[in-house]
């Protein structure tokens, strides 16, 4: 009967030898360090170490292979981007800025300079049109430094024929209306001084003039007691505003705690409406009657 | 020069402080002098062709009206030059002024009321016949002289009484210091007086109206002064 080899390796597991437990040790010390002069000690001694970071470079080497690799096999699902993308991102690129403190200076004057300009324009918005608000209240009063060449009254006078009562009376009389006189009238008023302040005056009417000043000003200019207004007009004349009247004027900017006119104020400026309603009935219109004259005046007045 | 050197020796002060010094003396002295040299002229000189007379209008009444208050404290100039009158009133209420040109001609002389005041200026226009018929009342008008006086701007001022036949009366103070026929003219109350009225009274049952002069001048006017609006 022939045997298989299996057989043969069972019955040679009979003649298993155990191989002593410090053979290895015996075999190591032997070839290694019991003999210094052998081949294998004698490279040992010439082992040279490998430079620094040689190993995270060749790391770095095997990795990058490892991701060229991975990268080249990557090429095969290469997709290509749409062509706006490419444009947009071109568009939104910025070049970067470089923040110093004279770009900061910069632009602060820049700012500065264009918050005056805008005041200054505000300004002189607000300066034309009160201009033009002040032009059309005093819109037909005559203008400074403009000459009038004299009438030639006495021919004129001599001319007119014989006149009756009638045309007396319709001649008397001739109107000019505000559109019709731009000439300028020697000692116009526009502006008197009481005290040191500058008031503007209004077709050459005081009265009105004054009592159209702002609040705060006809207080300051009419509020002290037992102190004589002097209105100064021009170079020949200084108007003493009597006390009453100076009070009658202080009157009109009397206002409440919260600053609206009171009803004093009111009553004072209606009453001295009144006055130049009357005024005005009593002169104005008279065919008898004149204002220069003493008797006249007091007449009317009282 | 003299006061130079004195001011310098006296005081040993620096050149250029009594030259300071010296001006400023000059400057405040010689004004004053100029004013009463002119006020001395002026009572010498008579008859005058260039007058400006100022006068305050002061009202005296126990019971304050507004109206009437209005017009106290006010002012009237008069400006004559060249046969040329402006009578301008300048009061809170109004601002008016009376022309009167006079003509070589009797009886054609120019005579113009103009209301400053006001945005319709109103102009009027008088021929001699309204202008008398204007000042009727003084028509008739009689005069009394007193030899009493007042000083009115350093003028001894003598005076007068205008009595109008409804019985008002006028106490006027004038000078003879100065003469003026022009004034005359433009003030009819005043026709008859000899001389330039200061001061002027009238006086009824409420009020007393005052017109005194508070200064009197001979300086040359300005020609625009007399310039009319003109016509439309």
């Amino acid at each position: 009967m022939s045997k298989t080899p299996t057989d043969i390796f069972k019955q040679l597991q009979q003649y298993e030898v155990t191989v002593p437990a410090n053979l290895w040790e015996q075999l190591r010390i032997a070839l290694f360090e019991q003999d210094e002069q052998s081949s294998l000690h004698k490279l040992q001694m010439l082992e040279v170490p490998p430079p620094d970071h040689l190993f995270e470079q060749v790391m770095e080497e095997v990795e990058d292979l490892r991701l060229k690799e991975e990268t080249s096999k990557l090429t095969q699902f290469e997709l290509a981007p749409p062509v706006l993308l490419y444009d947009r991102l071109k568009q939104k690129q910025q070049p970067a800025t470089v923040w110093t403190l004279f770009n900061y200076k910069r632009r602060f004057f820049y700012y500065a300079a264009a918050i005056l300009l805008f005041m200054l324009a505000v300004a002189i918005a607000f300066r034309i049109s009160f201009t033009k608000e002040k032009t059309d209240a005093t819109a037909d009063a005559p203008k400074q430094n403009q000459s009038v060449s004299p009438v030639s009254d006495t021919a004129t006078v001599v001319t007119t024929p014989v006149q009756t009562k009638t045309a007396v009376a319709a001649n008397k009389r001739t109107v000019y209306l505000n559109s019709g006189i731009k000439e300028k009238f020697y000692m116009d008023v526009p502006s008197v001084f009481i005290g040191r302040r500058r008031v503007p005056v209004y077709n050459n009417d005081l009265l009105f003039s004054f009592t159209s000043m702002s609040f705060s000003e006809g207080r300051s200019v009419f509020k002290e007691k037992n102190k004589p207004v002097i209105v100064k007009v021009d170079d020949y004349t200084n108007i003493r505003v009597s006390d009453f009247m100076s009070k009658q004027l202080s009157d009109v900017f009397r206002t409440k705690r919260n600053g609206k006119p009171a009803h004093a104020a009111k009553r004072a400026k209606a009453r001295i409406n009144n006055w130049q309603k009357a005024d005005r009935k009593a002169f104005d219109k008279s065919k008898t009657k004149s204002p220069h004259d003493i008797i006249d005046l007091t007449e009317t007045i009282f | 020069m003299i006061l130079l050197i004195l001011l310098k020796q006296f005081f040993k002060l620096q050149r250029s402080v009594c030259v300071l010094l010296f001006f400023a003396v000059a400057g405040v002295c010689i004004p004053v002098y100029a004013q009463e040299s002119n006020a001395v002229q002026l009572k010498g000189t008579g008859r005058v062709s260039t007058l400006t007379i100022t006068y305050e209008l002061q009202i005296a009444s126990a019971k304050k009206r507004g109206h009437a208050e209005s017009y106290n404290g006010s002012i009237k100039t008069i400006f004559i030059q060249d046969g040329k009158v402006r009578n301008r009133l300048v009061a809170l209420m109004r601002i008016q002024s009376l022309f009167y040109f006079q003509s070589a001609i009797q009886g054609a002389d120019t005579i113009i009321s103009v209301k400053e005041t006001g945005k319709d200026r109103i102009v009027n226009r008088f021929s001699n016949t309204e202008w008398d018929d204007l000042n009727r009342k003084y028509r008739n008008k009689r005069l009394a002289f007193f030899s009493d006086s007042i000083l009115i701007l350093n003028y001894t001022c003598y005076r007068a009484v205008v009595s109008l036949s409804d019985g008002k009366e006028i106490t006027v103070f004038y000078t003879t210091a100065i003469q003026n026929e022009m004034l005359q003219l433009t003030e009819p109350a005043f026709a008859g007086i000899p001389g330039v009225v200061l001061q002027y009274t009238y006086q009824n049952k409420e009020a007393t109206v005052v017109y005194k002069a508070t200064n009197v001048t001979t300086d040359a006017i300005d020609p625009a002064v007399f310039q009319l609006p003109a016509a439309k």
